[in-house]
């Protein structure tokens, strides 16, 4: 046992936690009865086709076996207990879109335990998600959409409606597809703006593209392009290649510019074309969110259940309203108490609104959640319990 | 609904209800004619053809019995391959009889599919979850409020997949139960059609080493898109559906080793959506876009073809 991995004394301590705060607060996954669970204590499913009949049922084994991973299926079943999957009577499955940033590209102080700024991109991503896309496009009510911290890095967005239960693998990637731009030809929603080369002379093709009244993705492309246009200053247009002259005559045509734009004719100006390669680029690039098309797709999977603990954090998959939704205040399972604990390494753990230091091989009290992370993670033993 | 209507969309619940209201004269020999004809032709066309008024009695009374017929023989003589022209035929005669359809009946067709279509300044729309269900290319459509936006064009073009996969989907026929007559014209029928039209394809996309490759099992997150083109495979090979089912089978038990299960269920699924759909083509591109295959084989026929049929 490595000095500063989780021991058995480690374990038992967070089971422990875990089935107090079952005790207090249970999950109860909607039509319990008809869902498949899974349970890990060591990896993130060690057992799955366990099925329980009543929400008692589930409560006591919740309390007394206090698994540090609980998943459940997004699939009903007739029979969810039964194995193999075919026995199991399938009668249709939620949508489940899931946002897990690894690491987002912009620059910051990257924290390796739990970074409250992937944490802010992937709540950013996950807002969009639901209101761009789910709701203004899909149509879905938000009552229908269930948001929910994944206890770690990510999101999960549930679309709990009838009318997609029986929705077809294929629909399914569609819709995957669809938010992730997969497959996405803009050449078909911008046409004539491709950088071939022409012949000289040879009169080109004209420039069209969504407008004001576009939907879907030409609607997306065309607000940020318009956006951009609107935006932007002659240093900007000259930095997109265009020469002083053209970039002078949009700006000083700039009404004119938007206005034909918005009936569709992104040529009205010479050098727009220049313009368009990048920006409808720039616009897929920061439209589309990046989900895990399997969770969508796949309809035999099991999936974090909503306001269980997550085991590599401490922290609570809690369903949220993420306008005002703050993970490491908002989703702490643990918000009372201390712990003392000893590290190997120098450590900082952003909890609860505090910065909690960690110094190498120095026993140290702190807020329990700082010490439940640090123990989920395996990145501290447990010195003392108060 | 009158019975040239009917007769011109045989494949709609109003047709259904015409004829069985009408009920079912004797069959004559005529009519088992027509529908052998009918089959014939659109194996002929290899499911392509230059469609347009077909100049016989399709669109007539008799022209609904002979659809009737003509499926029940397809569903008897169980050939996909065949089964798959006819619904390209037939979708695609309707879908230029649509053309010219007034407004009322071009609506009420697609009502019948889907039953949110309407019609409004001009463009039309259909729900989102109605759209799912037959049609494809979500990405580039227009999406709006859960309803998926189109002109009649392109209204029209999800209608013709709607189609086919309804006429794809053969009524289940136990030999048993086929009248003696019918049965008769069925084995005939198969004496005539072209024998490439069984094995012309046969074995051609399930013997690529990429297909071999997927068919030995995907790992998680490859898998449904491993099915899809496994299924694609069958159908271009003319694989029947039994047939079709057996290799989706294997495909499910070769892909289960996995934190999150395959099961024989989904694979089956991706199945029937495919060859309700059997326009689709087999696309090296996808399949590399969906990371299925990681460089174009050197030797494969379908190198470089963006969507290789
Ligand atoms: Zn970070």
């Amino acid at each position: 046992m490595n000095e500063t991995g989780s021991g058995a004394r480690e374990t038992s301590f967070l089971k422990k936690k875990f089935s107090e705060h079952y005790s207090r607060s249970l999950p109860v996954p909607p039509a319990l009865a008809q869902r498949e669970l899974g349970f890990g204590w060591e990896k993130k499913i060690d057992y799955r086709h366990k099925a329980f009949a009543s929400p008692g049922e589930f409560r006591s084994f919740m309390v007394s076996e206090a698994p540090l991973f609980v998943s459940y299926s997004t699939a009903y079943y007739e029979f969810p207990g039964a194995r193999p999957m075919e026995k199991k009577g399938y009668l249709g499955s939620d949508v489940v879109f899931d946002i897990d940033i690894q690491h987002t590209e912009e620059p910051h102080a990257h924290n390796s335990l739990i970074c409250p700024a992937c944490i802010e991109r992937a709540k950013e991503d996950a807002l969009r998600l639901a209101e761009d896309f789910l709701c203004s496009d899909f149509g879905f009510s938000q009552k229908e959409v269930s948001v929910n911290y994944s206890g770690s890095k990510g999101f999960h967005l549930h679309v709990l409606s009838d009318a997609v239960r029986q929705l077809p693998a294929s629909a399914r990637a569609q819709l995957a597809d669809y938010v992730a731009a997969q497959g996405l030809d803009a050449a078909r929603l911008v046409t004539g703006a491709g950088d071939k080369t022409r012949e000289k002379g040879a009169a080109r093709e004209a420039i069209r593209g969504p407008g004001s009244k576009s939907r879907g993705w030409g609607k997306k492309i065309f607000d940020y392009c318009a956006g951009f246009v609107s935006g932007a200053s002659l240093e900007s247009f000259k930095e997109a290649g265009l020469t002083r002259k053209e970039a002078e005559r949009i700006v000083s045509e700039k009404e004119f510019v938007l206005k034909k734009m918005r009936e569709g004719n992104w040529d009205a100006v010479a050098g727009l074309d220049k313009l368009w390669k990048k920006a409808v680029a720039d616009a897929v690039a920061a439209e589309k969110v990046v989900v895990d098309r399997s969770v969508t797709i796949d309809q035999a999977r099991l999936i974090r259940l909503p306001d269980s603990i997550h085991g590599d954090t401490g922290l609570v998959a809690k369903k949220c309203d993420l306008k005002r939704f703050n993970p490491l205040t908002d989703a702490v399972a643990f918000p009372e108490g201390l712990a003392r604990v000893r590290a190997e390494e120098d450590l900082f753990v952003p909890i609860l609104g505090k910065a909690i230091e960690v110094r190498a091989n120095v026993p140290t009290d702190v807020p329990l959640a700082a010490a439940v992370l640090l123990l989920c993670k395996k990145k501290a033993v447990l010195v003392q319990e108060y | 609904m009158d019975a040239l209507v009917a007769a011109k969309y045989p494949f709609t619940s109003f047709a259904k209800k015409y004829l069985q209201a009408a009920g079912v004269e004797k069959i004559d020999s005529n009519a088992l004619e027509e529908a052998k004809s009918r089959v014939i032709a659109a194996v002929r066309e290899g499911g392509r053809g230059a469609g347009g008024a077909r100049g016989t009695s399709e669109a007539t009374r008799a022209g609904l019995v002979s659809y009737a017929l003509a499926r029940i023989m397809l569903a008897y003589i169980g050939k996909s391959g065949v089964s798959r022209k006819f619904a390209l035929r037939e979708a695609r005669a309707a879908a230029e009889r649509l053309e010219a359809e007034d407004e009322e009946l071009f609506i009420s067709v697609a009502r019948d599919f889907f039953p949110s279509a309407a019609a409004a300044a001009g463009e039309y729309s259909v729900s989102l979850p109605d759209f799912l269900k037959y049609g494809s290319g979500l990405i580039h459509a227009g999406v709006e409020a859960g309803k998926v936006f189109m002109d009649r064009g392109d209204l029209t073009g999800v209608l013709r997949e709607a189609i086919t996969a309804k006429v794809m989907d053969l009524p289940k026929v136990r030999a048993s139960e086929v009248p003696a007559l019918v049965r008769e014209a069925a084995e005939e029928l198969e004496e005539e059609l072209p024998k490439e039209s069984f094995t012309g394809f046969a074995g051609k996309h399930l013997a690529l080493s990429c297909v071999k490759k997927i068919l030995s099992g995907m790992e998680e997150g490859r898998r449904y898109y491993g099915s899809m083109a496994l299924a694609i495979a069958c159908i271009r090979d003319g694989l029947a559906r039994e047939e079709a089912k057996k290799v989706m089978e294997q495909y499910a038990g070769n892909c289960r080793r996995a934190t999150h299960p395959f099961t024989a269920r989904e694979a089956l699924a991706t199945l029937d959506w495919v060859y309700k759909h059997p326009a689709i083509r087999f696309s090296c591109r996808t399949m590399r876009e969906n990371g299925l295959i990681g460089e174009y084989c050197e030797s494969c026929p379908y190198r470089f073809k963006k969507r290789g049929g």
